[in-house]
């Protein structure tokens, strides 16, 4: 890291954070605006049925009830994402339990509860299918009448002469794995408040991570046009992708205001986020990976059915994240994919860290292990060897501009076969094992002329502070920290001295929102711009005052001086004062868009369309009770190529996160169903790693200075999650030689797969 | 509907007066761990709460050469981190240690644990094998019942706790002969509930096992006694290995898990009886071969 570096490069503390430890921050369920209704919603209990009548005659009469909603009182529109199939309230059928089918807004949520239990609907129960494979069968009930096949999205891609590489491959294999339903769990459970202004301008306060998305798509499910709509978000606590994109909450709480003429707030309860919130993708890949006999790895296949849920919300673009992604992990000659992506009486799935990208992280480095025991190579040098580099050009067209992903491998193996506890101990009842999974991932997403960058406000005050504006929302990532730390070091001011605003559609300069990885590396860049622009203004006013030419003037710490002469100078705050309070005036802002210099993937999702791309390795130690199957995770080496970190206290927060979240997958997490109906109702069953769970994590910092981002940054969010599932199932194989293909890894899977004599279904 | 009164009785009598003022309407509520659970679930709709943690005297825990008494203001926490109790009756410290997580240790009594009858209670599950009796009163009187009876079915408590206040329990006094342990297997290492638990008792007196007592949870719908395999184990020698797994394999044979989404296969977890009754046993027998409780320390078998 360059010395010169005095805020960026530095352990600081978030920003907000001393307001979260002692309870102070403002979340959505602490505003409240006066008269403001409290809103139920009604789900179905069904999970494919059809609507034959709604009568919430009852619910209307009930004392302190002030509006109710029918999809008879709903905008005939659909929204959603890539394919529009979602309504504002379910229309004539239901197609999962737990879908919106009415909502209530009464004085208080008890008495919108009761209102909730007189609305009565009559169904008529069809056939459901919840299973993507059964989905895709000739008989299997049309949950979508325009969708044929139960098809949501399809896509075959291709790169290179498959055929011809396939033919030079000495050897090929074949496997199937399959990834579960879990939720982001984030800590804030999601809501909205709406209100409608005396100018018919719309407010919505929601904790969402992409302010403009959200704005764009209440706008179109309203039927309004987006500048009549302002979102503004409060503090949010947590998201993980689980908060970019609406829920129909957003626009029943708009039509419930409307209609009651009253502010309406709704927080879902913590069992409605378990029914109705959005799992991540849950999908079946079969992958087949031909290699030469020395381990070079000449091509990859994937045949991917993946579960869209009874809506599509991210569904399809996570499907092409998985469809797509890791060809670009290693330098492979050639890849082909097939993707379907089916339809079921479920909850519809959506964004979670990692996008798809985790998913086929645990088919393809599960698949590389096990290749390797078969061809008796170390998993660890084929990786090495075919790793790819900075340089290179992959087969998707991206140009890796930064790539430390082999001394990634190299350091998180050195740190996790150093200091290993005894393989074998207590009468071999208890054995250890080590494995490492890869991963690459993300910057930031551009898809045809699409804009992918982001834009910035600065504003210096007349004190010599400065207001950061920006559009892309902090959900304890560290994003306000980030960018007040590069306006800082830029601008040589104390990072103390940047407030960033809060965030509001009406105020905010555009920006996409804090999604893939991308925030540091775009938002960032354009802070540092606009930053560099405010601080030529600084200069130039201090060029005036102190007549010294700005060029030999320079910033540190709050003080503009002359090089090599410092005691001559002047405060950052005096020539803030001199800008703006006498007759010079100068604005000391500026708002400026920054677009990253990436050419975007074209119509058969070709070229490069990431600012940066970011690879890592992690390694584990596992130890496995072969008596119970209980697998027990005792160490992780998170090595992770970040570019630069900007605030390496937030990078190895990421990561310590990453490996929890990304452990509870891999052994722990799942939304367990019995025909349609979700058993893992709330946190007492769904298991989350806990504190006294987590292993020992010793983060690995490499920082291959990218030559695009802000001081060589790079992405971090989600990559810490995405190696997890597959370097524990590498480590348990390594302990007890059994491979399990299905998440998640549970005892009792690792109990039969070492004791296949004793299950129900014996060989 | 919702809860309406919260009364806070200074004294015992002043508690079942109130009982019985509100004729089944109202339910007694200590930690409240599990009945605030239920009661926003809308599983239970009691118009009145009655708050024993006013009512003096329910939070003694005494050892004396009658055994020990264990009153029903007693937390998990305090059970766990007892000095005497972990010494001589380890089965109920490990198993109180394992309950929830510390902040539910430090509200949810024992008493509760019992009353709400859910048969994978840990505290239950070591009371039943260390032989404890409950001490019930009501506006009608006083009966003292083994914790072992008080279950009249899944999740329901043979003890009414809209007329009836579980003041205590008794344990039998330990001697230096007599040796616990306790032990469970979960999804993960906290706040989650036990894919099995098990418990054992043995009095060793004469040298070898001269009884021993087996409790199980969840394998039916309290805690689950496996008979034959306590008889297998009269008279067997403590460090006869062979004896020990053969009443771990009795164990899972009398034990009928069901089938469980969320805990697993009844295969899997009848396997995991066999190993997880062996290994109580074990350590039991380790105990008891070691003369452990008579050469430690108070205080250093704390779980």
């Amino acid at each position: 890291m360059p010395e010169a570096h005095r805020t960026v490069g530095r352990p600081i503390p978030f920003k907000g954070g001393r307001g979260k430890v002692t309870g102070r921050t403002r979340y959505l369920d602490d505003l409240e605006l006066p008269g403001m209704l409290h809103a139920k919603i009604l789900r179905s209990p069904h999970a494919h049925a059809r609507i034959l009548k709604i009568d919430t005659s009852a619910a209307a009469a009930l004392e302190g009830v002030r509006a109710v909603l029918t999809a008879e009182d709903c905008p005939d529109t659909r929204f959603g994402l890539d394919v529009a199939d979602a309504r504002i309230l379910a229309r004539g059928k239901v197609r999962y339990v737990g879908e919106e089918v009415a909502a209530v807004a009464a004085e208080t949520p008890e008495i919108a509860g009761r209102a909730l239990e007189l609305i009565r609907v009559e169904y008529q129960p069809l056939q459901a299918v919840f299973d993507p494979q059964e989905a895709l069968a000739e008989d299997a009930p049309l949950i979508h009448a325009d969708k044929p096949g139960n098809l949501a999205k399809t896509y075959q891609i291709q790169r290179g002469d498959f055929e011809a590489v396939l033919a030079q491959c000495d050897q090929v294999f074949e496997d199937v794995f399959t990834t579960s339903r879990v939720l982001p769990c984030y800590l804030e459970p999601f809501g909205v408040m709406a209100h409608w202004e005396p100018d018919d301008r719309l407010v919505i306060h929601t904790g969402i991570q992409a302010l403009f998305q959200a704005r764009s798509e209440i706008a179109r499910a309203l039927g309004l046009d987006p500048s009549r709509v302002v979102v503004k978000a409060p503090a949010i606590g947590g998201a993980f992708g689980g908060k970019i994109w609406i829920r129909n909450f957003h626009p029943i709480a708009a039509l419930l205001a409307k209609k009651a003429r009253r502010p309406v707030k709704y927080v879902m309860t913590r069992e409605e986020e378990f029914l109705a919130s959005r799992p991540r993708v849950p999908a079946r890949i079969r992958i087949r990976l031909g290699f030469k006999n020395d381990g070079t790895m000449l091509c990859k296949e994937m045949d991917l059915i993946t579960d869209n849920g009874a809506y599509s919300w991210a569904g399809p673009k996570i499907t092409l994240n998985m469809a797509m992604r890791t060809d670009c992990l290693y330098r492979f000659r050639a890849s082909r994919v097939q993707a379907r992506l089916v339809y079921t009486n479920t909850t519809p799935t959506s964004g979670f860290r990692g996008y798809g990208n985790p998913q086929a992280h645990f088919a393809l480095e599960s698949m590389i292990d096990l290749c390797c025991r078969e061809m008796g190579l170390d998993p660890v040098d084929v990786r090495l060897k075919n790793a790819s580099r900075q340089g290179d050009v992959t087969l998707h067209g991206w140009r890796l501009r930064s790539c430390g992903l082999q001394e990634c491998i190299q350091r998180a193996w050195r740190s996790i076969t150093g200091n290993r506890r005894p393989p074998v101990e207590q009468d071999e009842r208890i054995r250890r094992g080590v494995g490492l999974a890869c991963m690459n991932h993300v910057s930031g997403n551009r898809s045809g002329d699409n804009f992918d960058g982001s834009t910035s406000l600065l504003r210096f005050q007349e004190d010599g502070k400065l207001c950061l504006y920006h559009g892309e929302s902090d959900m304890g990532q560290g994003a306000s920290t980030v960018l007040a730390q590069i306006a800082a070091e830029t601008l040589g001011i104390p990072v103390e001295d940047v407030l960033v605003m809060p965030l509001s559609t009406d105020t905010s300069p555009f920006c996409f929102g804090s999604y893939s990885s991308r925030v540091t590396t775009v938002a960032g860049k354009a802070v540092e711009l606009a930053a560099r622009e405010v601080r030529r203004q600084l200069l130039a006013v201090a060029e005036d005052h102190l007549e010294i030419a700005a060029e030999d003037l320079d910033i540190e710490e709050g003080r503009i001086f002359a090089k090599g002469y410092e005691q001559k100078g002047i405060s950052v705050a005096e020539a803030c004062r001199l800008a703006i309070r006498t007759r010079k005036t100068v604005p000391l802002t500026a708002y400026l868009a920054y677009d990253p210099p990436t050419q975007g993937a074209d119509q058969d999702f070709y070229g490069d369309y990431s600012s940066a791309y970011t690879y890592a390795a992690q390694a584990v130690e596992v130890e496995v009770d072969t008596e119970t199957g209980q697998v027990r995770i005792l160490r992780v080496a998170a090595a992770h190529d970040v570019g630069f970190a900007v605030n390496p206290l937030g990078v190895k927060g990421q990561i310590y996160g990453g490996v929890a979240q990304g452990g509870g997958w891999a052994l722990y997490e799942n939304l367990a169903y019995q025909e349609g109906r979700l058993l893992t109702t709330s946190l007492r069953q769904y298991h989350l790693m806990t504190i006294s769970d987590m292993p020992e994590v010793e983060p690995i910092l490499v920082e291959s200075m990218d030559p695009v981002g802000p001081y060589g940054a790079k992405g971090v969010g989600e990559p810490s999650l995405i190696p997890m599932p597959p370097a524990i199932a590498n480590a348990i194989q390594d302990a007890v030689g059994v491979r399990i293909r299905d998440l998640p890894i549970t005892s009792e899977k690792v109990f039969f797969a070492l004791h296949p004599e004793l299950g129900r279904n014996k060989p | 509907m919702s809860v309406e009164l919260y009364l806070r009785p200074g004294s015992l009598p002043e508690c079942l007066d109130h009982l019985a003022e509100f004729r089944g309407k109202a339910r007694l509520i200590a930690g409240g761990t599990d009945l605030m659970l239920q009661i926003r679930a809308g599983q239970e709709r009691p118009e009145v709460l009655v708050d024993t943690s006013t009512i003096p005297g329910l939070d003694r825990l005494e050892k004396d050469e009658d055994g020990l008494v264990i009153g029903a203001g007693v937390t998990h926490a305090r059970l766990a981190s007892d000095p005497q109790v972990g010494r001589w009756w380890p089965a109920l410290a490990r198993a109180c240690a394992s309950v929830g997580s510390p902040q539910i240790r430090n509200v949810a009594t024992l008493a509760g644990n019992v009353v709400n009858a859910q048969p994978a209670a840990d505290g239950a599950v070591a009371l039943v094998a260390l032989g404890a009796q409950a001490d019930i009163v009501s506006s009608q009187g006083e009966r003292r019942q083994a914790v072992e009876e008080l279950y009249a079915g899944l999740g329901r408590s043979s003890l009414d706790p809209t007329r009836e206040l579980l003041q205590s329990f008794w344990l039998p006094p330990c001697r230096p002969e007599h040796h616990s342990a306790f032990g469970r297997i979960a999804a993960r290492n906290a706040l989650c509930l036990p894919t099995l638990n098990a418990a054992v008792w043995l009095d060793t007196s004469g040298g070898g096992i001269r009884s021993a007592r087996i409790a199980l949870g969840p394998v039916a719908d309290r805690p689950f006694r496996p008979r034959e395999a306590e008889a297998s184990l009269e008279g067997v020698a403590l460090d006869d290995r062979q004896a020990l797994e053969r009443a771990a394999e009795m164990a899972a044979r009398e034990a009928r898990p069901r089938d469980s989404h969320l805990r697993g296969s009844s295969e899997y977890r009848r396997h995991l009886v066999r190993v997880l009754v062996r290994r109580v046993l074990a350590e039991a027998a380790h105990r008891a071969g070691e003369g452990l409780q008579a050469s430690l320390p108070l205080g250093s078998e704390r779980p």
